[in-house]
């Protein structure tokens, strides 16, 4: 996501990461992932109530596709530490103009995520839109 | 793989979602701005 950070920035979109783990912990990831942003701490989880990003089934967390996705991972060497917290929780994407989500994301299973293309696509269009 | 899910255009509303950036420590109103962002959620951390 953020290799297209420059591109979102053209059309005016701050890229914002938003987690529920403690500031602390956000803070730790930030630093690992060299996030540019913001990375905002919301523990209350009031931003995923407000999108409407849900739990998930565990049938829909350990799908054939979300093992596929870990086992790449470990095919390519990384290591797999276990969960710290609630696996079931969905993230999900939204656009956002002048505090209104626009386009949200809301995605069904963990491998769900729409393709960082297409996320850059909702934005330019939605830019359009504005323009 | 399942399909990836397609955006769902209704307005939803963030007035009163104030979150601290852990990075900046500095409160991210985003019922009030930034003018345009991409909030990318996250699931859980490992």
């Amino acid at each position: 996501m953020q290799e297209r950070g420059a591109e979102l920035a053209e059309l005016g979109f701050t890229l914002v990461a938003v987690g529920f783990s403690p500031p602390e912990a956000l803070a730790a990831l930030a630093r690992h992932l060299g996030w540019a942003g913001p990375f905002c701490s919301d523990e209350d989880r009031a931003l995923y109530d407000r999108l409407g990003l849900g739990r998930a089934g565990v049938g829909r967390v350990f799908t054939s596709g979300t093992r596929a996705v870990y086992a790449a991972a470990r095919k390519r060497g990384e290591a797999m530490a276990r969960p710290v917290e609630d696996v079931r929780q969905l993230g999900g994407d939204a656009l956002v103009v002048a505090g209104v989500a626009r386009v949200t994301f809301r995605p069904a299973s963990p491998d769900d995520r729409p393709p960082v293309d297409e996320l850059v696509d909702a934005a330019r269009s939605l830019a359009r839109s504005l323009a | 793989m399942s399909a990836a899910v397609a955006g769902d255009t209704t307005p939803v509303s963030l007035a009163g979602i104030v979150l601290p950036d852990a990075v900046g420590g500095q409160p991210v109103d985003l019922g009030a701005g930034p003018p345009k962002a991409l909030l990318t959620v996250i699931r859980h951390r490992h």
